[in-house]
């Protein structure tokens, strides 16, 4: 006898079911076509987010059942405990039919958390540590990078002062409030930076303060930046950001959302969530120069580090 | 009526991507592509700086599908409707790239293809 929990919830219980001989019959059809389905249960643990995990199938009882009979015709039976919904099905897909197969045997759900089912697992990036700023910190265990975190200047690139050389900023760690599904394909990483949310898709330095950012080196886009009102240095209760360029053909950002011990800085790639951690996996955050900021993580072609702009507001205006 | 179908290959962060419009050729041609494709289980994609797939916009009369291509799996979005499909070997990625040859610069075009060995 199998039974099927619906792995989705934190604190609440999960939805389950028993399956009947036809669904056992079935589940096996599918999973024994393509059994690289099946994940063992400690599988990605560690890189699951809040959200949908996938099913989890048991085998809570022997009996005479399709499932019992086909295990035993098997040279290699299939663990009694197991995941499903993690790996892609070229054909199939056993978790697809099983999650129909549970709204079919009277597990109710809303409709919000069938979109979340619809959206497949979420795995959270592999990050080396926390993934943002409420998450605990193992002091023991924060990196030092290979730059340090107060090395920020390409040669040649005019010095702006530090973030940490400001007594006054503005933070906010508001990431999810930009990953609202109905607003975080509409706004990019200037939009996040100035924390602003104005469904621009496209938002652009300078456009705002008449100045468009003319060419996308460093020296084009603060140009824009300063025409949208940013510093190049400490302002009260200031919004801090970063510039950073892929020479010729992109801007990205980054903005300081927390304070002092820890500095978390937070970034959002284009129409994709908003989100604390770089690409390969590091958290954005640095204690006493260990750690990750803006200018040693990884940011892929976006090579040049154009400084630390501020505006002394809580948010501020682009278009 | 046929659809007309925009491409735009997703790679910035700020910058406008560039888009490009499908031939009506090619535009049958993605559609019938696309319709013969497996369903498959959903999944994440990826949110990384730099080449994130394909974002393609098909526009039937009033009705608009959007289709995001990326590493074998296309995720397409009809209103409130979600589904996956399985793209094996990146066939439908790779060739939404051959129609954005003309349209995109050397330097882009090559770390795309970097992305496909």
């Amino acid at each position: 006898m199998l039974e099927v929990e619906l792995d989705i919830f934190s604190g609440m219980p999960n939805p389950t079911c028993i399956l009947s001989n036809e669904q056992e019959a079935t589940l096996y059809e599918l999973l024994s076509r393509e059994p690289n389905q099946i994940s063992s249960m400690v599988a990605l643990e560690n890189q699951f987010g809040l959200g949908y995990r996938g099913l989890i199938i048991r085998r809570i009882k022997s009996d005479d059942g399709a499932w019992d009979k086909a295990m035993s015709a098997r040279s290699e039976p299939f663990p009694n405990d197991f995941r499903i919904g993690l790996k892609t099905a070229k054909g199939d897909s056993a978790a697809d039919w099983l999650v129909k197969a549970a709204l079919q045997q009277g597990i109710r759900l809303a409709d919000e958390v069938q979109e979340v089912i619809s959206r497949g697992v979420a795995l959270a990036p592999t990050a080396h540590g926390p993934l943002e700023p409420t998450d605990s910190i193992d002091l023991k265990c924060i990196e030092e990078a290979k730059v340090a975190v107060d090395v920020p200047y390409k040669p040649g690139v005019e010095k702006h002062e530090t973030w940490w050389a400001c007594p006054s900023n503005y933070f906010s760690a508001n990431a999810s409030f930009f990953n609202d599904p109905a607003h975080v394909t509409r706004n990019n990483c200037y939009c996040f930076a100035s924390n602003y949310m104005p469904d621009i898709r496209y938002a652009l330095p300078g456009r705002r303060g008449g100045r468009p950012a003319t060419s996308i080196t460093c020296g084009g886009v603060i140009d824009g930046l300063r025409a949208d009102g940013w510093k190049d240095g400490c302002e009260p209760n200031a919004l801090t950001i970063v510039l950073v360029i892929w020479p010729n053909f992109d801007y990205h950002f980054y903005r300081l959302v927390t304070g002092e011990p820890y500095w978390w800085w937070g970034h959002k790639p284009g129409g994709t969530p908003a989100k604390y951690t770089d690409d390969c996996g590091n958290s954005i955050f640095q204690y006493r120069g260990k750690g990750y900021a803006p200018n040693n993580i990884c940011r892929g072609n976006y090579t040049d580090f154009c400084g630390y702009f501020y505006q002394d507001n809580w948010t501020a205006f682009v278009a | 009526m046929p659809a007309r179908v925009e491409a735009e290959l997703d790679i910035f962060s700020g910058m406008p991507n560039p888009r490009w419009t499908l031939t009506d050729a090619e535009a049958d041609s993605f559609v019938k592509r696309l319709a013969v494709l497996s369903s498959t289980s959903g999944a994440e994609l990826s949110g990384n700086l730099g080449y994130r797939g394909f974002i393609v916009h098909v526009m039937q009369g009033v009705n608009v599908q959007l289709v995001r291509v990326q590493a074998g799996v296309v995720h397409i979005t009809k209103g409130a409707t979600n589904v996956y499909v399985y793209d094996e070997n990146r066939e439908l990625e790779r060739w939404l790239l051959t129609t954005g040859r003309t349209h995109l610069k050397n330097e882009l075009l090559q770390i795309v293809e970097r992305e496909f060995l």
